[in-house]
């Protein structure tokens, strides 16, 4: 005989100043907000912190026909093949990748907030064309369409931001159009109605704002899942292969044939992906907790 | 020996914002065959203090200080599988929202059936017989086919039958019932009242009622406790109380509630301010801020329940306040 | 429309014209089966209501959870779809779209139960009470900001409650914010669904207090809808007592809680508690058995007569009963209104 015990509220939280002194606490969240935030450092000051650009290559470093260095003294990540520094390599990636989640998250969220915001409001028949759209969307594999847009345009930096911002357009449009569902019915949203106020005042001042918070961590979420995606898509081959702006998912499909001699050279950009989707993670999950918090 | 006695209970809960203390000093008994009423609003711990008594405190409280006896045993820190064998056998609860306590994916025979089984030896066709008799005793006509349907097959006033069902299926000796017609129509509540009054009879249990509705305690308990911001602050008999409420939220409470023989569209004599918010212990009377008889005295010292007037019953009317009202038989005016 | 074929319901039959008149209102919900499609299957949860608010005067609705008031409710500011007609002012404004509708809208306000959910947590106070007044051109520009003030101060509240955030309030403050935003566009009518039933005892007297004050210095007409009998008895000048979408008795309310007429009004008397242990120990109750049924199978005759103490097999199960005039200005949906008084008495 248990029954769900809440602890008696103290006095009515404020949402925001409460929500981030939740996230402060959250160990996890600020470990993943540290991460990102020395990536994000690490890709704004790369030219500074890199002994030499990404794309000075070194044949003198080919010795003996065999192929690359592994850490050293000079070089604390390595040398690639082609005798590129992978220290400077892997900070410049960083660039490409948090490019890449931001925009492809933007576009996602750009499409997907307008998609799901006019279903949830509209309801009825708008919401249902809406929705079978979506399931239509969702039907799509996003690999597949990524390769689909390379292949009509080419290989190339944008081509992936726009596949992937794509995929994600309908999963924020569903989880927009479930939250505000739920804002729909509250009585603060009737008031608003009832008060004659304007209906674009009602969606952008009472709705939304309120619905909205679902899809801020699906959004960093998103944005690990985009940094996967690249990487999936660079070492496929989709990716850019401009030699200026090093990805980690291309650099990764070069080692395959140097991995038994020359493993850092998966395993520093493998790392880089790791270390970095887990920031975005651990800062999504916290958010998430923060927001809407589980009694433990 | 009292069926429950609660003495001094404090509870703290650690907030987001620092400790809380839910409940202060809190000292009250029910005997057998006895109904007591706990009367508090919002912030008064009045919930709290029945979770308390079974063990049902979230992780994040503390029994602080104060003990918890029921005949006799000690309750507070017992080790789980102890704690386990009271709840649902010695001491039962029936909560307001039969929505959220009962178990949706059960259907109601089973977890009456649970219960029997955790704390009887029924089994087989004698378990099934006497699933069947409670639901019919709690008054949910075609028994048998109903013990197969789920929760949400059941209207409001049922589920609440059907968890008061599962509250006696082990004949408790004290049933705790948490604001259990609050979530009711008013007709439905008459009946559910009426089913606890007869049931407690009939098992001769004794009844702690949590409730902040005045009407109900009037119709239903003997002894009336009234809790404000964690505290007791005024107890009695529920006739002595109603009749001459010496403490000002007592009185200030009674002199508010609209009634259904009084002047109409007049203004209600209100009590100012709101309920308190649960703060680490504040100084003084937590009802002071409100108190329209506050003194000096009110702000620093904490008062504790004194017997008000020239008591004569065997129940004690006691008020924790350094100014209250004239009891009526000291020739106040009620 | 009755048989006679004017409205006689107005308060004592005053000459002047009521404000707010409801003719045959019905509203009704199509359910979803479980999964999802849209059954054939109506719940009717206004089933024909007429009835007439006079200016100034304060009606009471009360009904149990599923009589439909808070259907009706929504259907009088326009928040569900209703066939029937409503007059506000002797104009039909059961089909105003748009700019007129807006215009329906600030005569007609409504204030929310729940304290807690009717006041967007993301605006300030301020804000709130500004934005009505704002896009309804009540004022503009800095006289925005005075008219906030007047309306912090009519219901009760500082004036620096319009930098802070709902959250940071009690229910009994947010139920003031949530007043005087209704207020905020010099409403005539106030339709106050269950406007305490979320508050602490001792704050609904403060709010009941601040609604009665209010209606009598802005002249407000109110429609006031609650469960509690005894708080609506309080506040209301006649009260209409709901049950299964319809008005079973409407009378001054003196007379529905003294000689109620209708069964229904009776149990529903003797069900209430009385914060009197004296009373409470001595009274005879008429407990109504089972619940009321569903909307969804409203029984035949008068829906009533399942659980009615008086019911007698014809007519009241094979004739639904119609709201007539029994006394002057009381009015009853019973075959034989009158007579469940009788049966309380005896027992």
């Amino acid at each position: 005989m248990t029954a769900p015990v809440p602890a008696p509220s103290v006095e009515s939280s404020g949402r925001r100043s409460d929500v981030l002194l939740r996230l402060r606490r959250n160990r996890g969240a600020m470990v993943g907000a540290a991460i990102i935030g020395l990536i994000v450092l690490a890709a704004i000051f790369a030219p500074l912190i890199v002994p030499e650009t990404p794309s000075k290559t070194a044949y003198l470093s080919r010795l003996d026909g065999r192929c690359c260095p592994g850490s050293s003294a000079a070089h604390w990540f390595g040398l690639d093949e082609l005798g590129r520094d992978v220290f400077s390599r892997v900070v410049f990636g960083a660039r490409v990748s948090l490019l890449v989640a931001v925009v492809s998250v933007a576009i996602g969220l750009a499409f997907g907030v307008a998609l799901g915001a006019a279903a949830g409001y509209f309801g009825g028949a708008v919401d249902s064309a809406i929705m079978r759209f979506i399931d239509i969307m969702l039907a799509f594999p996003s690999f597949l369409f990524a390769i689909g847009l390379v292949a009509l345009l080419g290989p190339g930096l944008w081509q992936i931001m726009i596949a992937i911002g794509v995929s994600n357009v309908p999963i924020f449009a569903r989880l927009l159009r479930g939250s505000m569902l739920g804002v729909r019915q509250t009585p603060y949203v009737a008031s608003a109605r009832v008060l004659g106020l304007p209906a674009r005042r009602v969606l952008l001042v009472h709705m939304l704002p309120n619905a909205i918070s679902p899809v801020i961590v699906a959004a960093t979420l998103a944005m690990a899942t985009a940094i996967i995606e690249t990487a999936g898509l660079g070492f496929l081959g989709l990716g850019t292969a401009d030699p200026a702006r090093p990805e980690w998912g291309v650099m990764l499909a070069n080692t395959t044939r140097y991995l038994q001699t020359a493993p850092h050279l998966a395993f520093f950009p493998g790392i880089a992906i790791v270390i970095t989707v887990l920031g975005f993670n651990l800062l999504g999950d916290g958010l998430r907790e923060a927001i809407d918090p589980k009694l433990s | 020996m009292a069926l429950l006695d609660i003495e001094g209970l404090t509870v703290r809960f650690r907030t987001l914002r620092g400790e809380v203390h839910a409940v202060n000093g809190v000292t009250l008994s029910v005997d057998e065959g006895e109904t007591v009423a706990l009367v508090g609003e919002s912030g008064s711990g009045k919930s709290v203090t029945a979770l308390a008594v079974l063990g049902l405190l979230a992780p994040t409280a503390t029994i602080a200080a104060g003990s918890i006896r029921s005949a006799g045993r000690e309750l507070v820190g017992l080790p789980g599988a102890k704690m386990r064998e009271v709840r649902g056998r010695a001491i039962s609860m029936v909560f307001q929202d039969p929505m959220t306590s009962l178990n949706p994916l059960m259907t109601i025979g089973a977890q009456i059936r649970e219960v029997l089984d955790a704390h009887t030896d029924l089994r087989g066709r004698a378990a099934k017989q006497r699933v069947v008799e409670l639901i019919e005793q709690v008054g949910i006509p075609d028994a048998e086919r109903r013990s197969f349907q789920y929760p949400h097959q059941f209207s409001g006033g049922m589920r609440q039958r059907a968890m008061i069902a599962v509250a006696i299926a082990c004949k408790p000796r004290l049933l705790i019932a948490d604001e259990p017609t609050t979530a009711l129509d008013v007709t439905m509540q008459a009946q559910i009242l009426g089913l606890l009054a007869s049931l407690i009879a009939e098992y001769r249990m004794g009844l702690l009622l949590i409730t902040h509705d005045l009407g109900v305690v009037a119709g239903t308990c003997e002894t009336t406790n009234v809790m404000y911001g964690g505290r007791i602050v005024e107890t009695g008999t529920t006739r002595e109380i109603f009749r001459s409420p010496t403490h000002p939220y007592t009185r200030g409470l009674l002199g508010s509630i609209p009634t259904m023989g009084g002047e109409r569209k007049v203004k209600l004599t209100a009590i100012d301010g709101q309920p308190p918010v649960l703060r680490s212990t504040p100084q003084g009377c937590t009802f002071e801020a409100r108190c329209a008889n506050r003194i000096e005295r009110c702000v620093v010292e904490v008062p504790s329940l004194d017997p008000v007037g020239d008591d004569t019953g065997s129940m004690v009317h006691a008020a924790a306040c350094f100014n209250p009202w004239p009891s009526a038989r000291d020739g106040g005016v009620a | 429309m009755n048989g006679a074929g004017v409205h006689p319901f107005t308060a004592g039959g005053t000459s002047s014209a009521p404000l707010l008149e409801l003719d045959d209102l019905r509203v009704s919900f199509r359910v979803k089966d479980s999964l999802g499609v849209l059954r054939r299957a109506e719940v009717r949860a206004v089933d024909g209501v007429s009835l007439c608010v006079a200016r100034g005067e304060t009606l009471g609705l009360v009904g149990e959870s599923g009589c439909g008031k808070s259907t009706l409710a929504q259907a009088i500011v326009r928040l569900v779809d209703f066939t029937g007609a409503i007059r506000l002012d002797g104009h039909d404004v059961s089909g105003l779209r748009r700019r007129e509708l807006t215009a329906y809208r600030r005569r007609v306000q409504m204030v929310f139960q729940d304290p807690y959910s009717s006041l967007n947590p993301r605006l300030t106070v301020g804000r709130l009470l500004a934005e009505p007044i704002q896009f309804s051109g009540e004022a503009k520009g800095s006289a925005v900001f005075g008219r906030v003030g007047e309306l912090l101060d009519l219901v009760g509240l500082p004036l620096d409650a319009a930098s802070r955030y709902p959250h940071e309030f009690s229910g009994g403050q947010r139920q003031r914010i949530g007043l005087a935003r209704a207020l905020s566009v010099a409403p005539d009518v106030i339709i106050a669904d269950e406007p305490v039933s979320a508050l602490d005892v001792s704050v609904q007297a403060q709010i009941i207090n601040l609604l009665i004050d209010l209606q009598r210095r802005l002249g407000l007409t109110l429609v006031f809808i609650a469960h509690d009998l005894a708080v609506v008895r309080h506040v209301s000048d006649r009260v209409g007592v709901m049950y299964l979408g319809k008005i079973v008795e409407l009378a001054p309310a003196d007379d529905v809680y003294l000689r109620p007429l209708h069964p229904y009004t009776v149990s529903l008397l003797s069900a209430v508690p009385v914060p009197d242990p004296d009373v409470e120990s001595v009274r005879q109750r008429i407990v109504l058995s089972g619940e009321a049924p569903s909307p969804l199978a409203v029984p035949t005759g008068c829906r009533f007569h399942p659980r009615c103490p008086i019911a007698k097999p014809d007519p009241c199960s094979t004739r639904e009963p119609e709201l007539a005039e029994i006394a002057p200005g009381r009015f009853a949906a019973c075959h034989f209104p009158g007579e469940a008084t009788a049966v309380t008495m005896r027992s």
